[in-house]
C-alpha cells in the first residue's frame, strides 16, 4: 500500500482505541442493584449471541472507521486495480521537461527554463484541483540516461530513479511537494533533445493502459530539433494513438541573439614545449543580427609537470596568463568566424586554454576549454640512403635550423640497418620516419615499418638515384597492398613547360600545400624540377584505396602521393629531397612544405580529445603501480575553490593488470554531479611510492545547442500532421481540457466512511450507547 | 389535577417525613376530594358473643350473660367492626429498589399506612404483617384510632432480608388469621410466582377477600437504561454486565409475560389485582382500595 504521508500511517495504531475503550468500559460499568434480575437474565439468555455479534460488529466498524480516517489523512494511494474495481479511471499527466541549456535563453529577466517550471507547476496545481490524477515528470537529460543505460527489465526501477515524479498520486498537497521538488530541478548543460524523452514516454504510456493519458512536452522548439522531425513525428504518432491529449508548450518568449564559441582547437602544427602554438577560436552568431566588436577573453593556464603534492584543488590551479583579448569585428548572422591566437608553454605538460564570450541570451555556450598535451619534443627518425648523407643535411636544417630556433622537432639520424635491427615497439617513440633515397630495405625493416605505420606512425619517402624500382614495386608497393601508394616506372626527365610563367608544380588543396593555393604565396613558383620518378601508366589509386595524389607536376605526373596505412600515414615524393633532381631544397617554400609535411604525418597522433558535458571519464591505471583512490577535482567558481570527489578504481577482470576509475557519464547518481558541468576536470592519482600525478580533461557543451533559431509554429504543426497536437505558448497554455473521470480513492473512502459512521450509529443505538432525548433512567 | 390531589403525588408526600402524618395527609386529602362517602354509618352492627379470652378488654365483657350463665362473654356488636383488614407488606430487599421519589418499600409502606388510617377512620379494624422470607412483624387487627401507630412502627424495617417467600408467608397468615377479612398484599411479587398464586389461592379458600397491590418501579416496568451497566441482583448473587438497550426488548417480554400471568391467575382466583407504579399518585391506590372494598360489600 502506498501512502503520501507515510508518517501518518502510525495513526493506524489508533484503530486499537475502540478495543481499548471497550475493554475499559467492561471494567467500569455503572453498577445498579436490581430487583428484577429474573427477567433480565431471561432476556440475556435469549439474546446473548445476537448481542455479542452486534458488539463485535460495532467494534470492528469503529476500528474500520478509524482506519479509514487515517487512510484518508495519510492520502492512501490504492493503486489502479482498486480503482478499476469501482469503475473509475485515472488521468495521468506525463510531462517531459526540456532541461537542455538552450532553455537558459533569457528574456525579460527570466529564462525559458524558469517559465517551463512555472508551467509544470501550473499543470500540477490543475491536477490537484481534480480527483484521481497521477503525475509523471521526466527531464530530457534524464530520459537520455535511461535509454542508454537501462534494458527493458530494469526500466521501471530506472524510471523511478531518474524521474522527478513517476506516477505520483496527486492530492491537495501535491502542489507543495511539486514546488519543493522544483527547487532541486536545475537546467543542465546538455544538448538533450526531445526524441529520447518521447521514446521513453512511449514505453511508459504503454505500461499504463488503464488510464487517461495527457502528454505535455515543455520545450523551446528549436530548429535543430524540429526542422526535420521524422523520428519525433513517428514517436508522437505512436503516443497520439495511446493518449488523449498531446500538448506542446513553448516556453520561449521571443527569439534572441546568441553567440557561441564553437571551437577552441590547436592548429595542426607540431606541438612541443617551448614552441608557440596557434589556436583556432571559432565563434558562431546564432542570432538574426550581425554581431560587431565581439571581444573574447582568453587565458592560458600553465601546469608544470610533477608539482602536485596532494589531492587538493589548490595543487592544480596552474599559472594563469591572461591572453590579449580577441576581437571579432563582424560576425554575420548565422556565420562562423575563426581567429587564430598564439599560445606558448615553456615546458611539457597538460596545459589549458580557455575562452570566454561576453554575456548574451544564453550563457552556457559562452565558454570553451581546451587541454593541450605538450610533449618535450617531437622525435623523428631520418634515414638517408646516400653515402654523403646529403638529404639529411637539408631536412635537419629545417628541423633544427639553429641553436636558438626551436621547431619542437628532434631529429635522429640513423643508418638503413637501424630499421632492420629496431623492433616496431622501439620505433614508436618517433612521431615520423623519413626515408630519403633509400634504395633497398631488408625484409625485417619493411615489416617493422609496416607495423610502425599501422600503429599510427608517419612515414615520408623521397625518391633518389639509389632507388631500385623493381624492389620498390615488389616490396613496398605490392600491387597497392604495400606501404607505398604508387608503382614506379622509373626515373624520368621533367620537360619544362613551354610557358616560362607556368610553375612546375600544380598545387592541390591539401593541408601540406594549401598554404600556396590562390597565389597567396608565390614562392612555390620558383621551384624547378629536372627529374622525377615516373609512375607506371597503368597506375591509378584503387577505389577502395586511400591513396591520393596531393601534388602534381605540370605534366600531371604526381609529385606527392599519400595513403592511409593502418592508423598511420605515408607520403611518397617522386623527387629527391636534396637539390639533386630539383632546386626545392634551396627554395624558402621547402621549409614550409617539410614542416607542413611533418605536421600532417603526425596529425593522427595529435587528435584532440573532445569531451562533451556528461561524458564518462575512464581512467585506466596500472594495478601494480597506483593506489585505487582517484581524486577528481571538478570545475568550480574559483581555481582554488573547486568541488572535490573521490572515486575508487576497480578491476572488472581479475586477470587484468589494469584497473579503471570511471567518473561521470550518464549513470544516474544522487551523490555526485558527475561531468554535468563544462570546464576542466583534474584527475589526481597517487602512485604506490606516494607521488602524485595529474591528468586533466576539458569538457565542453555542444555549441550547436545554442542555436536560438526557433521553428515556425505553422511549419511545426504542418510537419506533424495528422497528429492531433495542441501547440501553445506560455500565456495561452490552459492545461488539460479533459474533466475528471471516475471517482477517486478519497471519494470512495469518504463513501465507505459515511456508511461506516451510519452503521456505527445504528449499531451503537441498538446497543444502547445513545442517550434518548428526555434523559436516562440509569 | 384538583388542588387537593396535587398534594397526593409521591414527590409531595415525600416531604412529609413521619409516616403517620403522611398517611393522615393522604387519606384526608383523598376524602376531601370525594363528594360522598358511601360507607358512612355501616360500621356499627351486632355480630355475636364471643367467649372471653385473656387479653380481651374487660370493658367488653357482657356481665349480664355472666350473671345468668356464669361464663364470660364479650359483646362484639357494639365495638367490633364489620371489616377486618390485614395489611401484608413485603419488606424484602427487592423492595428497596427505586429511582424516583419513593423506593418500592417506602411506597408500599406509605400505601399500607394510608389504607390503615383510612380503615381506622371508618371504624374498621386493621392489622399489619410485614414479611420477607418469613413474617417479620405482626400487628394484630384492631380498630382503635391510635392503632395506627403500632402499624406504622411495624412498617419501619431497617434491615431487610434478601429473599421473598410469599407462599410461606401467606400460608402462615391463613393459619393466624382465621376470621374472614380483607387481606391486602403490598409487594413487588418478585419471587416464585407459583408459590405466590398458591398462597393467594389459599387465602381465598379461607374466605378472605384479597387485594394485591403490585408495586413496581418505573425502571422495572420501562427498563429505560442506557450505557454499559452492571446489574447486581438484590435478592440473589447474580450479576450481569450488559448494554441494557440490547436486552430491553427481551426483558420487557419476560416482564409482561410475568405480569400477564399474575393478572390472569389473580382473576382466576378472584383476587383484586392492581399494578402500581411508584410514580403513581397515592390516592389512586386508595381509589383502588375503595373499589375493592365496594366489591366486598356487594
Amino acid at each position: 500500500m502506498n501512502f503520501t504521508y507515510q508518517a501518518l500511517t502510525w495513526g493506524f495504531l489508533l484503530a486499537l482505541l475502540p478495543l481499548l475503550i471497550h475493554l475499559i468500559n467492561m471494567m467500569r460499568h455503572k453498577r445498579v442493584e436490581w430487583a428484577a434480575m429474573e427477567f433480565l437474565l431471561a432476556s440475556y439468555k435469549k439474546h446473548r449471541r445476537w448481542v455479542w455479534l452486534k458488539q463485535l460488529l460495532l467494534l470492528l466498524l469503529r476500528v474500520l472507521i478509524i482506519g479509514l480516517i487515517v487512510a484518508m489523512l495519510a492520502q492512501w494511494d490504492p493503486g489502479k486495480s482498486w480503482l478499476t474495481r469501482f469503475g473509475g479511471k485515472e488521468t495521468h499527466h506525463f510531462i517531459l521537461l526540456d532541461d537542455s541549456f538552450s532553455m537558459g535563453e533569457l528574456a525579460n529577466g527570466n529564462s525559458a527554463f524558469e517559465r517551463a517550471l512555472s508551467i509544470v507547476g501550473r499543470i500540477g496545481t490543475q491536477a490537484s484541483e481534480r480527483s484521481n490524477q497521477r503525475f509523471t515528470l521526466v527531464r530530457f537529460s534524464k530520459a537520455g540516461e535511461i535509454t542508454k543505460h537501462s534494458d527493458e527489465n530494469e526500466s521501471d526501477a530506472a524510471v523511478q530513479a531518474i524521474a522527478d515524479f513517476s506516477g505520483a498520486f496527486v492530492d491537495s498537497d501535491f502542489p507543495g511537494r511539486l514546488s519543493e521538488r522544483q527547487k532541486d530541478i536545475v537546467m543542465t548543460q546538455t544538448d538533450a533533445g526531445p526524441l529520447e524523452a518521447l521514446q521513453l514516454l512511449q514505453k511508459l504510456v504503454a505500461k499504463n493502459q488503464d488510464q487517461h493519458r495527457n502528454i505535455y512536452l515543455v520545450s523551446d522548439f528549436r530548429v535543430q530539433n524540429w526542422e526535420n522531425p521524422a523520428e519525433i513525428k513517428e514517436t508522437l504518432a505512436g503516443l497520439s494513438a495511446e493518449s488523449e491529449e498531446i500538448h506542446l508548450v513553448d516556453c520561449v518568449e521571443s527569439g534572441n541573439n546568441n553567440l557561441a564559441i564553437t571551437e577552441l582547437v590547436p592548429a595542426d602544427d607540431t606541438r612541443a614545449a617551448g614552441v608557440p602554438l596557434f589556436m583556432d577560436l571559432r565563434v558562431k552568431n546564432y542570432g538574426s543580427d550581425t554581431a560587431t566588436n565581439v571581444q573574447v577573453k582568453m587565458r592560458s593556464i600553465f601546469h608544470a609537470k610533477g608539482t602536485v603534492q596532494a589531492a587538493e584543488s589548490s595543487e592544480v590551479t596552474g599559472q594563469i596568463e591572461e591572453l590579449p583579448v580577441v576581437v571579432f569585428e563582424n560576425i554575420e548572422a548565422g556565420a562562423t568566424v575563426t581567429k587564430r591566437v598564439q599560445v606558448f608553454f615553456p615546458e611539457a605538460g597538460q596545459h589549458v586554454v580557455d575562452a570566454q564570450l561576453p554575456e548574451d541570451s544564453i550563457l552556457t555556450d559562452n565558454s570553451r576549454f581546451t587541454v593541450l598535451d605538450f610533449p618535450e619534443g617531437d622525435h623523428v627518425l631520418l634515414v638517408d640512403g646516400t653515402s654523403d648523407q646529403r638529404n639529411q643535411y637539408f631536412i635537419t636544417s629545417v628541423f633544427r635550423p639553429s641553436q636558438l630556433t626551436n621547431t619542437g622537432i628532434i631529429p635522429d639520424v640513423q643508418p638503413v640497418e637501424f630499421l632492420r635491427d629496431t623492433p616496431a615497439e622501439s620505433l614508436s617513440k618517433y612521431s615520423a620516419i623519413y626515408l630519403m633515397d633509400v634504395g633497398r630495405l631488408d625484409g625485417d625493416a619493411i615489416a617493422n615499418l609496416e607495423q610502425y605505420v599501422t600503429r599510427g606512425g608517419g612515414l615520408a619517402w623521397f625518391a633518389g638515384e639509389q632507388i631500385d624500382v623493381n624492389f620498390f614495386n615488389e616490396n613496398l608497393y605490392r600491387n597497392g597492398r604495400g606501404l607505398m601508394p604508387v608503382e614506379f616506372a622509373g626515373p624520368a626527365i621533367l620537360v619544362p613547360p613551354l610557358d616560362e610563367a607556368t610553375p612546375h608544380l600544380e598545387i592541390i588543396d591539401h593541408p601540406i600545400f594549401d598554404f600556396f593555393l590562390n597565389e597567396r604565396n608565390p614562392l612555390i613558383r620558383r621551384v624547378k624540377l629536372d627529374q622525377y620518378m615516373q609512375v607506371t601508366p597503368s597506375w591509378k589509386p584503387a577505389e577502395d584505396s586511400t591513396a591520393r595524389v596531393i601534388c602534381k607536376l605540370h605534366n600531371q605526373q604526381p609529385l606527392a602521393v599519400e595513403q592511409q596505412f593502418g592508423n598511420g600515414r605515408v607520403a611518397c615524393f617522386t623527387t629527391t629531397l636534396n637539390p639533386e633532381w630539383n632546386n626545392w631544397g634551396q627554395d624558402p617554400s621547402f621549409v614550409v612544405v617539410i614542416l607542413k609535411l611533418h605536421a600532417h604525418l603526425t596529425s593522427n597522433q595529435r587528435i584532440l580529445d573532445r569531451w562533451v558535458v556528461g561524458a564518462e571519464l575512464n581512467i585506466a591505471l596500472d594495478l601494480q603501480q597506483y593506489n585505487q583512490e582517484v581524486t577528481i577535482i571538478t570545475p568550480g567558481p574559483e581555481p582554488t575553490i573547486r568541488p572535490l570527489e573521490t572515486i575508487q578504481a576497480e578491476t572488472t577482470d581479475p586477470q587484468s593488470p589494469v584497473m579503471n576509475a570511471v567518473f561521470g557519464g550518464n549513470i544516474p547518481s544522487a551523490t555526485t554531479t558527475g561531468t554535468s558541468t563544462s570546464g576542466v576536470y583534474d584527475v589526481i592519482t597517487q602512485r604506490n611510492d606516494g607521488s602524485f600525478e595529474d591528468l586533466r580533461y576539458a569538457l565542453n557543451v555542444n555549441a550547436s545547442e545554442g542555436d536560438t533559431r526557433r521553428i515556425d509554429k505553422e511549419q511545426l504543426v504542418a510537419s506533424l500532421e495528422p497528429i492531433a497536437i495542441q501547440l501553445s505558448d506560455l500565456d495561452a497554455f490552459q492545461g488539460s481540457t479533459s474533466s475528471n473521470v471516475g471517482g477517486t480513492a478519497s471519494f470512495w473512502l469518504m463513501l465507505i466512511l459515511l456508511a461506516g459512521l451510519m452503521g456505527e450509529q445504528f449499531l451503537a443505538y441498538l446497543l444502547s450507547y445513545h442517550t434518548p432525548k428526555g434523559g436516562t433512567a440509569s | 389535577m384538583p388542588d387537593s390531589k396535587r398534594f397526593l403525588h409521591p414527590e409531595a408526600i415525600k416531604r412529609i417525613a413521619r409516616l403517620d402524618l403522611r398517611a393522615r395527609h393522604i387519606v384526608e386529602g383523598f376524602l376531601s376530594g370525594m363528594h360522598r362517602s358511601p360507607y358512612f354509618g355501616q360500621s356499627v352492627e351486632f355480630l355475636q358473643h364471643r367467649e372471653y379470652v385473656a387479653g380481651d378488654d374487660l370493658r367488653h365483657v357482657d356481665w349480664k350473660v355472666w350473671a345468668r350463665q356464669d361464663r364470660l362473654y364479650v359483646k362484639q356488636f357494639e365495638e367490633d367492626t364489620n371489616l377486618r383488614c390485614t395489611m401484608v407488606v413485603d419488606v424484602s430487599k427487592s423492595m428497596q429498589y427505586g429511582n424516583g421519589a419513593f423506593n418500592k418499600y417506602e411506597y408500599a409502606a406509605t400505601i399500607a399506612a394510608s389504607l390503615s388510617y383510612l380503615v381506622l377512620q371508618q371504624q374498621d379494624a386493621v392489622g399489619c404483617i410485614t414479611f420477607d422470607e418469613k413474617v417479620r412483624m405482626r400487628i394484630p387487627i384492631r380498630s382503635k384510632r391510635n392503632h395506627i401507630h403500632s402499624i406504622i412502627e411495624s412498617l419501619n424495617v431497617e434491615t431487610p432480608k434478601d429473599k421473598t417467600d410469599v407462599y410461606d408467608v401467606l400460608r402462615t397468615i391463613t393459619e393466624t388469621v382465621p376470621r374472614r377479612g380483607m387481606i391486602i398484599l403490598v409487594s413487588d411479587l418478585l419471587g416464585d410466582i407459583e408459590g405466590i398464586m398458591k398462597g393467594l389461592k389459599l387465602l381465598r379458600q379461607r374466605g378472605h377477600d384479597v387485594l394485591v397491590f403490585h408495586v413496581m418501579d418505573d425502571d422495572e416496568l420501562d427498563f429505560e437504561f442506557n450505557g454499559p451497566m452492571r446489574f447486581d441482583g438484590l435478592e440473589s448473587e447474580d450479576f450481569l454486565n450488559c448494554n441494557p438497550r440490547s436486552l430491553r426488548e427481551g426483558y420487557l417480554d419476560a416482564l409482561h409475560e410475568f405480569l400477564d400471568s399474575v393478572r390472569r391467575q389473580c382473576a382466576q382466583n378472584v383476587v383484586d389485582y392492581a399494578l402500581i407504579r411508584t410514580s403513581d399518585p397515592l390516592d389512586a391506590v386508595l381509589a383502588k382500595y375503595l373499589s375493592g372494598r365496594m366489591s366486598v360489600r356487594h
